[in-house]
């Protein structure tokens, strides 16, 4: 690593500090996390809607994420970045939802995925064609870890490097898991 | 059918949308619910200012309660005047009611008071059998 990404790294580091502190500053509080919403707020409904698939469920699961969020930075220790550590939080608040509405319905996470992925044909929400709609049948059949790498590889088109700070994965299994992750799905789209 | 091959450039779309407008409401949602947290923060601090004023109030009172409850206290001590005016104005206070409190210290220091004692008893005895209305006196 040379000097200037040295200094690169480091002011940023420092804007996300002065960013920090104005969130926590009872002055400064609203406005920044009006900030935060709109630098936020996309990305993750995107990255949560990608896991839960329903309009409605996504706005509740974000809704949860951006308040554990408000409520938590006082705790926030600045080990990671600040949008690695929303994302850990939003894809806990998705995957503990998951949990529950398959535990609701007495059935396996898989099962609910797949009906959740079957009422998509009717989601006024959901205006995919037929091929986008065996995509998410495709990945519905791929093991969990493997669907959220392959949907923010392929979806959210996050780098490596980024999905690594947010799901504490190395980026080598990060890769392997979704060469994996293509590899079935097009068996999946060849084969039905 | 051509093979799919999704690591070239045909990408698949999610085929995921929003209603409209959402981001905004959203924002506007989420900026709603962060602002009753403060409310109740004001409700609590206001709370505590009533408990604040009340402790306040408390002691203010005490302060102002117990000097005078020692000054009441110590009124007790009634002066020598205001006594003598209520036995001087009680009728049925005579010598015997008098005598019945009377300490034997009482007596011994009422006369040194006015110098009665052993030797001057006969002085006493002789000024009275001297004196022509004793009878009247005594029944007096």
């Amino acid at each position: 690593m040379n000097i200037f990404s040295l200094i690169i790294k480091f002011s940023i580091l420092q804007d996300e500090k002065a960013f920090i502190s104005e969130l926590l500053n009872p002055k400064t509080q609203n406005e920044a996390f009006r900030k935060l919403l709109q630098l936020y707020q996309k990305p993750l409904y995107y990255h949560i809607r990608n896991m839960v698939l329903s309009h409605d469920d996504a706005d509740d699961v974000l809704q949860n994420t951006f308040i554990k969020v408000f409520g938590n930075l006082k705790n926030f220790k600045g080990d990671s970045k600040l949008y690695s550590w929303m994302y850990r939080i939003a894809t806990n608040e998705a995957i503990t939802f998951m949990q529950q509405r398959a535990k609701k319905q007495g059935i396996s996470n898989e099962e609910a995925q797949q009906k959740a992925v079957n009422k998509l044909e009717s989601d006024v929400f959901f205006d995919g064609d037929e091929i986008q709609l065996k995509l998410q049948k495709a990945i519905a059949t791929l093991p969990e870890k493997q669907q959220l790498v392959f949907k923010m590889r392929y979806f959210e088109e996050l780098k490596y490097e980024e999905m690594s700070e947010i799901l504490e994965t190395s980026v080598g299994a990060l890769k392997a898991s979704y060469h994996i992750a293509v590899k079935k799905i097009e068996d999946f789209l060849h084969t039905h | 059918m051509k093979p799919f091959d999704l690591e070239n450039k045909n990408e698949i779309k999610s085929g995921f949308k929003v209603p409209e407008n959402y981001f905004e409401q959203f924002e506007a949602k989420m900026m709603a619910q962060i602002q009753p947290e403060k409310e109740t923060k004001v409700v609590s601090i206001f709370y505590r200012k009533q408990v604040w004023m009340s402790a306040i109030a408390a002691v203010v009172l005490l302060a102002i309660a117990i000097p005078v409850y020692f000054n009441m206290a110590n009124s007790n001590n009634l002066d020598a005047t205001t006594i003598e005016m209520y036995l001087s104005q009680q009728q049925g206070i005579g010598i015997t009611e008098l005598s019945k409190h009377l300490t034997d210290e009482d007596i011994v220091a009422l006369e040194q008071n006015l110098s009665i004692s052993e030797t001057n008893s006969d002085e006493v005895e002789a000024y009275l059998s001297e004196t022509e209305n004793l009878d009247y006196y005594i029944n007096e």
